[in-house]
């Protein structure tokens, strides 16, 4: 267990970490989301002793990460945003260096060193030197480096950055196998990632805690207020006139037409009242075909973008392009990852 | 603390540089053996190694320059400090690694003065101390680079810093004869000695009004300690500066003088310069 309480962290005038607090229970996945420069790693690199807090306490299994530091040190594996290789050393040299480092006894040193080649498949490359490995490579023998000694908290600093889609789909696999016997803190700047494997999130801004919870809960906060696109076949003066005599909208936007001939407007209203009946019911009777219905649910990525920009204006346009730019790279990659599954299957 | 010591050791044999320092340095204390005790049927050892001592100003900072430069730099450090392990015995293995690479020659050097027996006396005893205190002398020397080292991420500056430091310590013993031994120019001497010792103080606590302070007093004590008794101060700066220097104390080891002080000082340099280090590191993770 790790509990962090008002944590502050401070880079001569600037605050990098804001008064953080919060619990991380046993055997749980938690994420860190948050965008570059929020103080993920910063917060990590207090937890498991490498920088000091300016302010605050972190104990980790009640063992204040200052005041006894090995102890603390010794519940804790963890994966660096560089993973923290030397290149002259081969796999295995470097793996029994760690073990040694890590106090692992002495008897349990190799069959420990083979489970975690095993279970980041580097059997292979073990005679290798580190030097001549690639990325997706040095990132399993940094993964396997935070394994090694089966720690009680495993902390992986954005595991997957700079592995094709294959890798993260192994490493995720990885860590929700992982997640059975230990607990895993993980940080990401990529949502879909969150919450594929995470159990419980924390969502990091500026150095502040702004949002927790688990990615539905998360979800559900955000959805205040209900959406649903329209597509009517008709004129639009009379889809107008429907449209103002609905009840509880509070707003609406006419779009561009998609088809000829057609109106397309989004519709906003209160939670509480599913307004896709009434919709229906009311265009019917004006012989108003509804060719697309469509209720919005949000995902956890505008959950994201939601609590980590200000309300004002300059902010929110910057949100929106990101907006567009995270949106495209979901669509690659999650079509990347179909694509593999395929070929998988086959 | 045995892990850190194996793997610096490991990493030494590795490099090609720590090869190449540890051959130059033991060709060129065989050339000056071959010239000084061989040339010059001399049967003492210590004059050979007071000749080549100056090399170590410039290979010693080489073997040092990186060992906590290129953790920073490849970010392994991450590693070694996050392990369960203490940051006083992490500094403790890299300088014996580094210790022990560096007694490698001596293995040649201890076999000279058996070599020099079999065409002359040998007073064993002179010889093997004057070995020892110039191994200790380089001892401090690593201790110092490894500071450097510390210092900064970039191995080449932690070489220079260390190179500079060495070569200043070389020539102060060489200044300190130089120097008119009249009172006033002790005065301006130890003034400006306090000035550089300030400074260094300040590079490490980084407070303006504790250093400024500092400085204010250390200034008005000499002044007013000058004007009081100003014969005190006759000879005094060429004491302090041949004090201070490892080589002049080196100098007088060799000149067959063994003081336990001298010993000591140098000991208490390693601790001291480790000590810093340690410091240093501290320092970057509060700041």
């Amino acid at each position: 267990m790790i509990e962090v309480k008002n944590l502050v962290k401070k880079y001569g005038n600037h605050v990098a970490v804001n008064n953080l607090s919060f619990t991380v229970e046993d055997g749980q996945v938690y994420g860190f989301l948050g965008p570059n420069g929020a103080g993920k790693s910063t917060t990590m690199n207090m937890i498991i002793g490498y920088l000091s807090a300016t302010e605050g306490e972190i104990l980790v299994d009640g063992h204040d990460v200052f005041e006894e530091p090995e102890k603390a040190k010794k519940c804790i594996g963890y994966l660096p945003e560089n993973p923290p290789l030397y290149v002259d050393m081969t796999v295995y040299e470097y793996l029994t260096f760690v073990a040694e480092l890590k106090k692992v006894p002495k008897k349990d040193r190799m069959s420990q060193i083979e489970k975690v080649m095993k279970m980041t498949h580097i059997e292979d490359v073990q005679g290798r030197l580190i030097k001549y490995l690639s990325k997706g490579y040095r990132q399993r023998v940094g993964l396997a480096q935070a394994i090694l000694g089966f720690p009680k908290i495993i902390i992986l600093d954005e595991p997957t950055v700079g592995l094709d889609p294959k890798q993260i789909i192994e490493i995720r696999k990885l860590i929700t196998e992982l997640s059975k016997n230990h607990t895993i803190i993980l940080s990401s700047h990529i949502m879909q990632e969150i919450s594929a494997v995470c159990d419980h999130i924390l969502i990091i801004n500026k150095g502040q805690l702004v949002a927790e919870g688990s990615p539905e809960e998360l979800a559900e906060m955000a959805t205040g207020s209900q959406e649903v696109s329209l597509r009517i076949k008709g004129e639009k003066s009379k889809v107008e006139k429907v449209i103002n005599a609905l009840k509880h909208i509070h707003r609406k936007e006419y779009k561009e037409t998609v088809e000829e001939g057609t109106v397309e407007v989004l519709l906003f209203a209160d939670q509480e009242h599913d307004i896709r009946e009434q919709v229906f019911y009311s265009f019917a009777k004006e012989n108003l075909p509804i060719l697309h219905m469509h209720a919005i649910v949000k995902s956890l990525e505008e959950v994201f973008l939601e609590v980590t920009t200000d309300s004002k204006g300059e902010k929110k346009l910057l949100a929106h392009k990101e907006t567009q730019e995270t949106a495209e790279e979901k669509a690659t990659s999650v079509e990347l990852e179909k694509s593999i599954e395929k070929e998988s299957e086959e | 603390m045995l892990a850190i010591y194996k793997r610096e050791l490991k990493s030494y044999f590795n490099s090609m540089m720590g090869y190449a320092v540890l051959f130059v340095f033991l060709l060129l204390v065989s050339i000056y053996f071959w010239g000084v005790n061989l040339g010059n049927q001399d049967g003492y050892i210590g004059d050979t190694l007071q000749s080549v001592c100056v090399i170590y100003t410039i290979i010693l900072p080489i073997l040092t320059m990186r060992v906590f430069a290129e953790e920073k730099r490849n970010k392994t450090d991450q590693l070694l400090f996050s392990a369960p392990v203490r940051i006083w015995s992490i500094i403790w293995g890299k300088y014996l690694a580094v210790v022990t690479f560096f007694s490698l020659p001596f293995v040649v050097i201890c076999s000279m003065p058996l070599v020099l027996s079999r065409y002359g006396t040998v007073i064993f005893l002179k010889s093997y101390v004057a070995i020892f205190v110039f191994w200790l002398l380089g001892c401090v020397m690593l201790a110092m680079g490894v500071l450097a080292s510390s210092l900064t991420e970039n191995q080449i500056v932690a070489a220079v810093i260390g190179f500079a430091a060495n070569i200043s310590l070389f020539i102060m013993a060489q200044v300190a004869n130089l120097i008119s031994s009249s009172a006033s120019a002790s005065l301006i001497g130890l003034s400006i000695l306090c000035l550089l010792g300030i400074a260094l103080v300040f590079a490490f606590v980084r407070n303006i009004i504790i250093t400024g302070m500092l400085l204010i007093i250390l200034e008005t004590a000499l002044q007013v300690v000058y004007h009081i008794k100003s014969d005190l101060f006759e000879g005094v700066f060429t004491k302090v500066l041949s004090g201070i220097s490892f080589y002049s104390r080196f100098g007088e080891f060799i000149g067959g003088s063994f003081s336990i002080a001298s010993v000591v000082y140098y000991v208490s340099f390693i601790f001291l310069f480790l000590y810093f280090t340690m410091h240093v590191i501290q320092k970057r993770r509060w700041s």
